[in-house]
């Protein structure tokens, strides 16, 4: 029999097996979820880190030498900036996060670098959040904390396991570990529900979101190029989701507008010119003569829309609200712009009016930038158009309706996999291929209109959106983007002609699944969007509850209770004492036996059973024995003597005879329950 | 991230924090066996990790304020919670637990001493990874629920003599390991250091020299009868044939010659210096015991023996260790 203690000497300050195995766990749930994300070598890179790892467990190999460990991470700081041309930003970063992980783990010898890792994959962990805020992404929280808390808690006892042997006597290496971290977990919720609503928010960032903090997502944005963002149609992501104060309107009248797109280089719409790639494009003009006596259908709704990264604001044609969000405008061509990007979930109330007449001053001078044209491009469709623009003359509507009955009539079909087009893609589409979705038809149009000597310009955003009469939202999809054009006609302003509609009716009807008649993966079945569909009322209040939660909300949680701003200082001096006062509860409940008269379970009977006599007024003398106390406690309350007497013959019995009687201990137990004080 | 860390390294926070905390502890009155860890008397500081921990839940709060980023909020404070409560797990590791008994081998110079401390664990959870310590050296042990275990105060020692257990450290940094508990304790107890033997000299003294002669058991040795056994008989007195016929432990004696015995004489050691003169005599009292002499030490006012076995052993390496000078 060895010693009965354990030694330092004995200790080795390399991670055992079962730390390694705990950490390694760790490592993977913290990278998992960012493996698409990353360049393919380095989930591989961490793969063999991890290999080379257990190989010191398995064959007893000695570590990679220092030069070649020091090798490897200049190799992996050069792929990483050859890869992302930086390693700022959002995807550089995790990217060398994740780098610095592998390696890490390539040189963990000691408890000190164990931490270290640890501390990292808590970090690697939080960054998964710059890239999803899903509730299924709750689970994954809740998993990390556990696992990796739970390595800390397997590290803390490797002495024991090494002294003991695997696995430790006193802690199950496994469950035992994971059980302590989900019960600390679990204690740790309440607290963190207070200091998520109660920890004074920021008004406005202390520094700006990195460029590339949403790149990557799909999305309307101020270009538009036909047979380039083809994925967006088969994105299912949630773009924004509308609650309406009054009815719904029809589906073909939910026109969502966008970006105004007016120049055209010959292959892509922008907004501006194609030129500036900056991500605040130039604000050409406010509009602010929204003349409210000629609001005649106003429809007031409430927007909730996702993260872009974009300018952009949706609303349904057309926005007249002259409130808005802050930091955002109605532009000159009703376009909603906000000066900074969305880069969190955005909410805001809007009225828009689909009868108000465009025809304002803006709209005037600016009719001629609507006929602007690149030089040279599509030479057939300049001829198809200056044709009519000789047959139709100054009857600018007889020219739209040529075109429009071109799409109809003349063999166009309207499809997500279009045959591909060249540099002169309006003609090539026109005369050769007359297959495409909404981009081309509304890019054709414009372009025709516009060489015609009609003033157009492509609208972009998004047509139609799923009604969910449960929760009483409409949910618009990033496969709901569309692209329609707006002409001028002298007696009327602007209106708007959705040439996608004289093709495929559908398109606008039942939206544009519907409109091919396909589906877009194995498993897109129409009674499986509408389960999704509903669950998407889940998501949506999370996102509700949850996501949306900011300074401003923080400041109204009180309003139920009639306080009306709760400031920072107030919300923290409130999160101080429900904090206090919460892990008071938890201390007492983990030192409880130190206050009621220790562990004994016989002594702590007796103290609660003197408590409850000192309540009714008969306190136990310091010198008083338990039968003399007995004798005058029964003589001052005569109706409890006999409870009294049984009381103490018990705790006399258990205290002193030896060999009390089984059960005496829960007899005691039930009596001293059982008296009235 | 790693630098920062290894400057946190230099200095060691957890010494620091206990010199300061030694501070405020002032002065206790003598404690006294059994010994219980009383909560009032435990203190808590974030380990080196907890600090670094500490930093990282503020980077991850700050990121999450300024994005807005109410998962990485979430998630922050999820970590902030159980970091909070985790002290209070690593106080209930320690809080109540109960010193029952110290005990202390005797050592001889230059060997740590060893106090082992019987810690009784009195609840019913199991309270895993506490560690006792001075200086340097640490011992560790994990207490079943309501079961009992020793930890090891380890003590160097540098003279011979009594030495005191040490004001001493019994501490753990269960369950996360982001903070640091710790009581000190110092319930009565002492250790004896034996003088350290010389390294090499001269060999025992032979009869001349000290008056003795090496004891021989020969065929010539005068029978003496039988007594009781007595722990530390060499076993070759041992009265096999009687012990196998009747069950009793019984030792074979001879009768004593003055003559043949071992004398161990402090003042005949040609050293001037006291302690030299104590190495030699613990050296000699080891080997003669190794070799199961009859052997006795006589120092200036005191004879021990003649004697053999442990019990001899010990009561002169005593003498020697409590020799005053």
């Amino acid at each position: 029999m060895s010693e009965s203690f354990g030694r330092i000497s004995g200790v080795s300050r390399l991670p055992d097996r079962v730390t390694m195995a705990w950490l390694l766990a760790s490592l993977t749930l913290a990278i998992g979820p960012h493996v698409p994300r990353l360049p393919a070598w380095l989930p591989l890179l961490f793969l063999a880190a991890v290999a080379e790892r257990m190989s010191h467990f398995y064959f007893k190999r000695r570590p990679l030498a220092t030069w070649l460990r020091l090798a490897i991470t200049v190799v992996c700081l050069a792929a990483i900036l050859k890869y992302y041309g930086t390693i700022l930003g959002r995807q550089a970063g995790v990217a060398l996060l994740c780098a610095m992980l592998a390696l890490k783990l390539m040189e963990t010898f000691r408890r000190r670098d164990v931490y270290l890792l640890i501390s990292l994959a808590y970090f690697v962990v939080v960054t998964q959040f710059l890239f999803e805020q899903s509730i299924y992404m709750v689970g994954y929280l809740l998993l990390a904390v556990v696992v990796i808390t739970g390595t800390l808690i397997v590290t803390e006892l490797q002495p024991s396991r090494e002294r003991h042997g695997e696995p430790g006597v006193v802690a199950a290496p496994f469950w035992g570990a994971l059980r302590n971290a989900a019960w600390m977990l679990l204690q740790g919720l309440p607290l963190m529900a207070a200091m998520f609503l109660l920890f004074p928010r920021l008004g406005t960032p202390l520094w700006g979101v990195p460029e590339d903090a949403l790149a990557g997502k799909t999305g309307i944005s101020d270009r538009m190029e036909p047979g380039k963002i083809l994925e967006l149609f088969i994105d299912d992501s949630v773009a924004f989701r509308v609650e309406f104060e009054g009815p719904v309107p029809d589906p073909n009248a939910l026109y969502w507008r966008g970006p105004v797109l007016w120049y055209f280089n010959g292959n892509a719409w922008c907004r501006d010119n194609c030129i500036i790639t900056s991500t605040r494009p130039p604000l050409i003009g406010v509009r602010s003569d929204i003349d409210p006596s000629r609001i005649r259908a106003p429809i007031r709704y409430q927007v909730t829309l996702e993260p872009t990264d974009q300018h952009w604001l949706f609303a349904l044609d057309l926005p007249v609200r002259r409130t808005l969000p802050p930091r955002s405008a109605i532009e000159f061509d009703f376009t909603l712009h906000r000066r900074a990007p969305v880069s969190q979930l955005l909410a805001y109330e809007m009225i828009s009016d689909p009868l108000y007449p465009m025809d304002g001053r803006w709209d005037r001078a600016l009719i001629s930038r609507g006929r602007q044209l690149p030089a040279g491009s599509n030479p057939r469709a300049r001829e198809l158009a200056s044709d009519w623009a000789r047959r139709f003359g100054a009857n600018r509507a007889a020219i739209v309706q040529r075109a429009l009955t071109m799409f109809r009539n003349e063999g166009f079909s309207y499809s997500f996999q279009p045959p591909p087009i060249g540099i002169h893609g309006v003609d090539d589409f026109l005369f050769e291929t007359k297959d495409g979705y909404c981009e081309y038809y509304a890019s054709a149009f414009t372009f025709l209109m516009r060489a015609a000597g009609v003033s157009a310009r492509v609208v972009t955003g998004y047509q139609g959106g799923t009604y969910n009469a449960n929760a009483g939202y409409l949910l618009v999809r990033q496969s709901d983007a569309h692209a329609w054009a707006e002409v001028w006609l002298d007696d009327r302003g602007w209106v708007r002609v959705d040439p996608t509609a004289a093709v495929a009716p559908d398109r606008v009807n039942l939206g544009a699944l519907a409109a091919v008649g396909a589906r877009r993966g194995l498993l897109d079945f129409a009674w499986l969007r509408e389960v999704r569909d509903q669950f998407d009322a889940v998501h949506r209040l999370w996102s509700e509850w949850v996501l949306k939660f900011d300074r401003a909300r923080q400041r109204s949680l009180f309003k139920p209770l009639g306080i009306e701003e709760l400031s920072a200082r107030n919300g923290m001096l409130l999160l101080v004492a429900v904090g206090t006062l919460f892990v008071g509860l938890v201390m007492y409940l983990l030192l409880r036996a130190q206050w009621l008269g220790g562990y004994d379970p016989v002594a702590r009977e007796y103290a609660r059973f003197c408590r409850k006599m000192a309540r009714l007024g008969i306190q136990r003398k310091a010198w008083e024995g338990p039968r003399d106390f007995a004798r005058r406690a029964a003589a001052e309350a005569r109706p409890l003597a006999p409870a009294i007497e049984a009381i103490t013959d018990l705790y006399v019995d258990l205290r002193y005879a030896s060999g009390a009687p089984a059960g005496a201990l829960e007899k005691l137990q039930s009596k001293v329950r059982r008296l009235r004080g | 991230m790693l630098g920062s860390l290894n400057s946190l390294r230099r200095f060691d926070w957890l010494e620091w924090s206990y010199r300061l905390l030694q501070r405020f502890a002032g002065h206790r009155t003598p404690q006294t066996l059994p010994l219980e860890l009383e909560r009032k008397r435990i203190y808590i500081v974030p380990t080196r990790f907890g600090l670094f921990f500490g930093l990282l839940l503020f980077v991850l709060l700050l990121g999450g304020l300024n994005y807005n980023n109410n998962m990485a909020l979430l998630f922050t404070f999820l970590l902030s919670g159980v970091a909070l409560l985790s002290p209070l797990y690593t106080v209930r590791n320690l809080a109540g637990l109960r010193v029952v008994q110290v005990t202390a081998a005797p050592v001889f110079a230059g060997e740590p001493a060893e106090f082992v401390l019987t810690l009784q664990n009195p609840s019913s959870t199991p309270r895993p990874s506490i560690w006792g310590r001075v200086q340097t050296e640490a011992t560790f042990t994990d207490l079943p629920g309501n079961g009992r275990s020793d930890v090891a105060i380890v003590v160097p020692t540098q003279r011979r003599g009594w030495i005191e257990l040490p004001r001493a450290r019994l501490y753990t940094a269960y369950p996360v390991g982001l903070f640091h508990a710790w009581a000190w304790v110092q319930p009565p107890a002492r250790c004896l250091v034996y003088p350290r033997p010389e390294p090499h000299g001269p060999g025992l003294p032979t009869g001349a020299e000290a008056g003795t002669g090496r004891p021989e058991h020969h065929g010539d040795e005068e029978w003496a009868g039988l007594r009781d056994y007595r722990p530390g008989d060499p076993s070759r007195l041992i009265a096999w044939k009687v012990i196998a016929r009747t069950d009793e432990m019984v030792t074979k004696t001879f009768a004593d010659h003055q003559s043949e015995e071992l004398r161990l004489v402090f003042e005949r050691i040609e050293l001037a210096d006291t302690e030299a003169r104590l190495a030699r005599l613990a050296r000699w009292v080891i080997e003669a015991h190794a070799r199961e002499l009859k052997y006795a030490l006589v120092m200036p006012e005191d004879t021990i023996g003649p004697a053999t076995g442990d019990t001899h052993k010990h009561r002169c390496l005593r003498a020697l260790a409590e020799f005053p000078g």
